[in-house]
């Protein structure tokens, strides 16, 4: 008897058990935004995170800025231009410059104007308020604010590789250009992320 | 001999005296005979009944050049075409045909997933080793050949390009790069190791195989698509850093580049201030398909064979002999081979052959050696019974292995076999032009039209053809 109703219990569990292997819902499971998940071995969020924070700070420390700011009694104001990826594989670069920029103009220092990409939906509002909104309420045309500064950059890797072992190493490079000049107001780079990949030499 | 006759007669006797005495015995010999003969006739027979697989609507499709048809039919059909180990191969043939067919962005997603899953998969499952060592190659899932892994990105620059994404089209060419660096090594330490494990007196007849040199290692097709990307971009200087190593793979790679340099590369560099410059790059014919050569050595003293069946790749005939531009003003552009993708298909298949080629030696030689085993447990048998058995165990296993050893064929169906580029420079403006493809006899296999196409100046103007008959 005893024997019996162990091995229906055992069926049971077992059931159980399949019946929640089968179970068709992804798991999910929510982790901090500053948790470390190298999957791949490529570019990822905490990448982005090192190498804008390692920019952010350099570009806040650079003394040019500041000069820049004590002697025009003005905060530079800075477009965001190109930046490359100029590495091998597919990066969304605009999510570093957003991050670089969002960074810039909490700190109070630099003054960011709409980018080539982003400012043609705001002249065509500027010409259409010109017709359609109020006198008082629309804006004036030819009234924007010019950049002093391009923001421009890049991102290249180096990769060796060796069967199945490959190491793969991020050069990220931004550059804050006098518009006026020419004149290189502030360079960063970062090559912190250097990764090696190994394969595993086998799977189930 | 009379007295000898009559001594078998007597031995006969004897024996079967003992074979009705040992009923039983014999009884388990037939029953284990039939135990493990019977599976594993029916295990070779499973092996042997590989899924006849019909492309014929697909194959129609993209020889006349119907690739959104052809596509269709490859959807249709595709859990009847491939195999849960070959999704690979789905991916790359719907990938190819999307992008003949102008569908670039889904060409991009199947070439990025088929990319994805080749890196995957050049990890072998455990489970699928094993199986490969029993049985054969064919059960482990598709890894990609190392040209489809390459070609692969450049036919997503490729895409990129036509999408207006040249960010995107250069990091497929760096891709390529660093697979092509890559390649010499690749499957070094694997085939080290494979050597190691195979015996040291090979057949002469099948060491051929054990090649693994390759010549490539460097693209001028992929130099080409560089070079014009970057002129686009106005990067001049790496342009021409780009020209003198698409020189340089024809110089050093004489075997895979026997024909003269395009005429057309001294002059991409050098455009004319009032001139626009309009490139070609045509793709024609089909990549190489794999057959199988199948060896059988004879171990002299056992008399059984060991059985070799490797994959070899054979060129894919094409009708097309030469491609010409047509303007409408009547001016004629003659295309010119830059690239035989099916040689260099070939080459770089060596090192994975050669890695086959061992690995089918090690398995082979374990069949035969059971064989041999059987052989010698039946000939010192004491009981006739047994040694049936054994003789029976024998014979299986040289079934089996027969049955068992066949080649990996595996291979996506729609690459190129070679691409023609061509380029001239015109006055900015609008051009309708024909792209024919000539046999050798210079009759017309195919056109493809490009009607009202704008030439303007500083800015890429590559028109790509395709006609794979």
């Amino acid at each position: 008897m005893k024997s019996v109703r162990f091995l229906k219990s055992s069926f049971f569990l077992f059931l159980v058990l399949v019946i929640a292997g089968c179970s068709s819902a992804p798991k999910v499971t929510r982790v901090s935004a500053d948790t470390v998940t190298d999957l791949s071995g490529y570019w990822n969020d905490t990448d982005v995170r090192i190498v804008a924070e390692s920019l952010i700070n350099g570009c806040l420390a650079s003394p040019q800025i500041a000069n820049f700011t004590r002697e025009n009694r003005a905060l530079p104001v800075v477009i965001v231009g190109t930046f490359q990826n100029q590495s091998d594989e597919h990066i969304d670069t605009s999510i570093l410059t957003k991050r670089m920029e969002t960074a810039l103009i909490n700190s109070g220092k630099v003054d960011f104007v709409a980018s080539a990409g982003e400012r043609g939906e705001l002249r065509t509002e500027r010409e259409e308020q010109q017709m359609w909104a109020s006198e008082e309420s629309a804006k004036r045309l030819a009234n924007e604010t010019g950049a002093d500064f391009m923001l421009i950059g890049s991102v290249k890797t180096i990769i060796d590789q060796a069967g199945s072992k490959a190491t793969r190493t991020y050069y990220v490079y931004a550059e804050l250009i006098d518009v006026e000049t020419n004149r290189k107001l502030w360079v960063g780079e970062n090559n912190e992320i250097k990764k090696i990949i190994e394969r595993p030499p086998a799977r189930f | 001999m009379g007295r000898g006759k009559q001594r078998n007669k007597e031995d006969h006797r004897t024996a079967s005296r003992k074979v009705l005495r040992r009923g039983p015995e014999v009884l388990m010999c037939r029953r284990a005979a039939r135990n493990i003969c019977v599976p594993l006739f029916l295990a070779a027979l499973c092996v042997s009944c590989a899924t006849v697989r019909d492309f014929g609507d697909v194959d129609d499709g993209v020889y006349w050049g119907d690739f959104a048809g052809a596509h269709e039919q490859l959807n249709e059909k595709k859990d009847r075409l491939y195999a849960k180990t070959d999704t690979v191969l789905y991916h790359l043939d719907s990938g190819m045909i999307s992008h003949y067919g102008r569908f670039f962005d889904r060409s991009n997603e199947e070439l990025a997933e088929a990319e994805r899953q080749i890196y995957n998969n050049f990890t072998k499952s455990v489970t699928q080793a094993v199986g490969s060592y029993v049985v054969n190659d064919s059960v482990v899932d598709y890894a990609g050949e190392e040209y489809e892994d390459i070609y692969t990105n450049i036919f997503m620059a490729l895409n990129y390009y036509h999408l207006g994404n040249m960010e995107d089209a250069f990091v497929e060419i760096r891709r390529f790069d660093n697979k092509q660096k890559e390649l010499s090594t690749k499957y070094a330490a694997a085939i080290l190791s494979a050597r190691q494990s195979a015996p040291g007196d090979i057949d002469e007849s099948v060491a051929r195989y054990g090649d693994s040199v390759i010549q490539f290692h460097n693209s001028a097709l992929a130099r080409y698509l560089s070079m014009l990307f970057y002129r686009s971009e106005g990067q001049y200087d790496s342009a021409d850093v780009d020209r003198r190593l698409l020189l340089n793979a024809f110089a050093a790679q004489p075997q895979l580049y026997p024909f003269p340099v395009p005429s057309c590369i001294p002059s991409e560099l050098e455009i004319p201030a009032d001139k626009a410059r309009l490139n070609f790059i045509s793709f024609s014919g089909l990549a190489p398909r794999k057959h199988e050569e199948a060896i059988r050595v004879h171990l002299l003293s056992s008399g059984v064979y060991y059985k070799i069946a490797l994959p070899v790749m054979t060129d894919t005939p094409s009708q097309v002999a030469s491609i010409r531009a047509v303007f409408d003003t009547g001016e004629v552009l003659p295309l010119e081979i830059i690239e035989n993708i099916s040689a260099i298909a070939k080459d770089t298949f060596k090192q994975k052959q050669a890695l086959v080629y061992f690995r089918s030696l090690v398995r082979s030689i374990s069949k035969a050696a059971s064989s041999i085993a059987f052989n010698l447990a039946s000939d010192s048998a004491e009981d006739n019974n047994m040694g049936l058995l054994f003789s029976v165990l024998s014979l299986s296993s040289q079934v089996y292995t027969e049955v068992s050893e066949t080649a990996d064929l595996r291979m996506s169906r729609y690459f190129p076999g070679a691409a023609h580029i061509g380029g001239i420079n015109l006055d900015p403006g609008v051009y309708s032009f024909t792209v024919e493809y000539l046999d050798a006899g210079r009759r017309l296999v195919a056109s493809e039209r490009f009607e009202n196409v704008y030439v303007g100046p500083d800015r890429l103007n590559l028109v790509e053809s395709v006609c794979l008959k």
